[in-house]
């Protein structure tokens, strides 16, 4: 039988069962907005072995058996996957939103420049010889050039800005990685020296991070035996392996425009370049070298192709002197960062009696046969395979496809990230109603454990009291 | 399923950012009166915008070259009816001339007359529209014809677009129309011949040029026929560059413009929702132990 010193012995451990109850409890409320965070629980089981008495037993209170996290793993698995699509295609949709160098409302664009040029043409085609229709020819070129040049511009910043967008990411990325790989350390060590009990805390910020790098990287997690986590690339390189992390830096890749690349340098030292990422750097990657590359690319083209076709006619035609054309745009050698280089030649923008609308030498000042043929590149199909305004009408359409593309999959992705933070969010949150019902129930079982204390006491003062 | 705190706040954040986010997109339409202000929001109409545009402003410089000329072209019948005019006042001087019982000095009288109207037909068909010379051809820096009616031009012949890929003629050969190079009448040379054998009291070569007159008539006229066929078609090709232009207005304006009243209607119900979703929200938080537990 149970003596009265062991009862209030009892009665002292069970008080300290229900403040760890009520602690938890409030540890729970105090984080009930803490990101990541899961709620936790204290598990309660009688104390072993009871005390037999006669044919009975008398059991020996309550203990405090676990104090377990709230996770459901099928969730946790799916989380850091759905987290990583989600940024990438969020990330990508917010990149390609933010560029309005292409929109079709906007004044002095390619379109409304090409179409401004060819009606300028137009009118010197019908008068030759007028210097003023000649002087505004000369100025559409150069408003088309110049709108040529500032929509490549506009791409290319915006590539520019998707570069130190991924620097910081790269950066984020590396920090989180060190912080999950000294994190499997410590909940190994605090595990062992705990006697398996969960570090649940720790295990808290390294999900939190976990999670945070697969949002940024599109790594995935894999945890070992030991339970430690490391974050795969989908190439299958990792990122953090058990206490090491590798770190991802950038370096300027000048097969694309001098734009930054990726580099994987392993704790060993070894590196791989151009890793398969996902996540945001992997949504900001797709944006730059997709959408905004290719539009970039294809406006290139179309400054290259238009140039070469007004150049070539412009030189069949004769200048008010009656001397043979020259060039009129000045596109440079190379088609790549044509849109950005055209410019009407130096030669005909100080001297407009160079534009060569006369398809004879005779036929000047009045003869504009060769300017209606320049005007007819409207019609022309570019080796591209359309006019160039059609192409550039494919630009910016292309360029919306995929715009719109990105951004609906990101809605889609955000809807079914959502979804499953609300899944997760129903495990593992803290509900504050909840936690002041079992603080309240925790506080009635202490009260109660105390009336056993106090009796306990009132029995032993009894005692003390017999002669 | 288990409801959390973070959950109520989460979608009270998400479902009020998502009407917010609605309401400033119609109200940005309802204000502006485009629906379209990235490629992504609609891609086929953000390329047939582009299209459309381009397509205006062709019409557009069409119409407005075609005018010109018109106005060019008239100018040109209006020149071309007064040398019409000269010619058969000439015929009627050299028929009258012609006759034995008209004077020596009659005939020199009349001399003077048709070398006036060499002059004044020079000068009606050196018309200038701006700084061209419309009967000049190419070379229309420079008057069409001396005083004397000598022709300073050249053969080029004016041509425009008139419609997408479509070009005509829109002025005249004057060497043709006027000195008769394609086997015509040379009308300044007939007019010459007739003051010099005036002046000369030439009967036989008064004679002998009568029938230079009525085919030099016919001449202009056929030219003046052939003008009032460009004419025709310049009025024909401004009208239809002008429906092009409404039409590719209109099509502009269907692609990009916001229909008013559904932007007011969207505005009014994302309006509502966010209502509702701020309602909703703030009922969400009122609902806790918290305030039941004294």
């Amino acid at each position: 039988m149970a003596s009265l010193l062991a009862l209030l012995s009892q009665a002292a451990n069970s008080l300290a069962a229900h403040q760890a109850v009520i602690a938890t409890a409030g540890h729970n409320v105090t984080n009930v907005n803490t990101p990541g965070y899961a709620r936790q629980r204290v598990d309660l089981a009688a104390a072993l072995p009871a005390d037999r008495v006669g044919a009975g037993f008398i059991g020996r209170g309550v203990v405090v058996q676990s104090i377990t996290q709230l996770r459901d793993r099928f969730f946790e698995m799916q989380y850091p996957q759905a987290a990583a699509t989600s940024a990438r295609s969020d990330a990508e949709s917010t990149a390609l939103q933010g560029v309005h160098a292409l929109d079709p409302e906007l004044p002095g664009g390619v379109g409304a420049a090409l179409a401004a040029f060819y009606s300028n043409v137009r009118a010197v085609a019908a008068d030759a010889g007028n210097p003023g229709l000649r002087q505004g020819a000369v100025s559409a070129a150069r408003a088309l050039a110049l709108s040529f040049n500032r929509t490549g511009e506009d791409l290319r910043q915006a590539r520019l800005g998707i570069d130190v967008r991924l620097d910081s990411l790269a950066e984020q990325a590396n920090g989180l990685a060190q912080q999950i790989a000294e994190l499997n350390r410590q909940i190994r060590v605090s595990t062992n020296a705990m006697g398996g009990a969960p570090p649940n805390d720790l295990l808290d910020a390294r999900a939190r991070a976990r999670d945070e790098l697969a949002r940024i990287t599109g790594a995935v997690p894999v945890t070992d035996g030991d339970g430690n986590v490391s974050m795969m690339l989908a190439s299958g390189a990792s990122l953090v392996s058990g206490d090491h992390a590798a770190k991802l830096s950038t370096y300027v890749d000048s097969a694309n425009d001098g734009h930054l690349a990726f580099r994987l340098q392993r704790a060993d030292g070894s590196f791989e370049d151009r890793p398969a990422l996902g996540g945001a750097i992997g949504g900001n990657l797709d944006a730059r070298d997709g959408a905004i590359k290719s539009a970039q690319d294809q406006l290139d083209q179309l400054a290259w192709e238009f140039a070469d076709a007004v150049n070539t006619i412009h030189q069949l035609g004769f200048d008010a002197a009656g001397n043979p054309g020259g060039d009129l745009f000045d596109v440079g050698a190379t088609q790549a960062g044509a849109a950005r280089r055209i410019a009407v030649t130096a030669a005909i923008l100080a001297d407009p009696s160079l534009l060569a609308p006369s398809e004879t030498a005779t036929g000047v000042p009045g003869n504009g046969g060769n300017f209606l043929a320049l005007g007819q590149i409207e019609d022309r199909l570019l080796p591209g395979g359309s006019t160039p305004v059609a192409t550039f009408a494919g630009i910016v359409s292309g360029f919306g496809a995929a715009a719109a593309r990105s951004k609906s999959l990101a809605a889609h992705d955000a809807t079914l990230l959502g979804n499953l933070e609300d899944m997760r969010e129903s495990v593992s949150g803290v509900s504050v109603d909840e936690e002041l019902i079992t603080i309240s129930q925790a506080q009635r079982a202490y009260d109660a454990v105390s009336k056993v204390i106090a009796t306990t006491d009132d029995l032993l003062d009894t005692l003390m009291k017999l002669r | 399923m288990r409801v959390t705190e973070r959950m109520i706040y989460a979608r009270a954040l998400t479902s009020s950012g998502r009407s917010a986010t609605e309401v400033e997109r119609a109200a940005r339409e309802a204000a502006s009166g485009s629906r379209i202000f990235h490629p992504g929001d609609d891609s086929v109409a953000s390329g047939s915008i582009v299209v459309g545009k381009a397509q205006a402003e062709r019409f557009e410089s069409i119409s407005q070259t075609a005018a010109r000329a018109y106005d060019e072209t008239v100018q040109m019948d209006a020149a071309l009816g007064d040398v019409g005019a000269i010619l058969a006042r000439a015929q009627q001087i050299a028929v009258q001339a012609s006759n034995d019982s008209q004077s020596p000095q009659g005939r020199a009288a009349a001399a003077k007359e048709v070398e006036a109207m060499i002059r004044g037909a020079a000068a009606a068909l050196n018309v200038k529209v701006g700084n061209r010379y419309l009967f000049a051809g190419d070379l229309d820096a420079t008057p069409a014809f001396d005083p004397a009616g000598v022709y300073q031009g050249d053969t080029g012949i004016r041509r425009l677009e008139v419609a997408p890929g479509v070009t005509l003629d829109v002025s005249l050969r004057a060497d043709e129309v006027i000195g008769g190079t394609a086997g015509g009448v040379d009308i300044f040379a007939a007019l010459t011949n007739l003051a010099r054998a005036l002046e000369s009291n030439d009967v036989a070569a008064i004679h002998a040029g009568l029938d230079d007159y009525p085919k030099a008539i016919a001449q202009v006229a056929t030219a003046r026929s052939a003008l009032g066929g460009v004419m025709n078609v310049l009025t024909t090709s401004i009208d239809a560059a002008k429906a092009g232009k409404d039409a590719a207005d209109f099509e502009v304006g269907r692609q990009s413009d916001a229909d008013p009243i559904e932007a007011a209607s969207r505005l009014a119900m994302a309006q509502h929702a966010l209502d509702a979703a701020l309602t909703v929200a703030a009922q969400s938080f009122r609902l806790t132990l918290l305030d039941k537990l004294k």
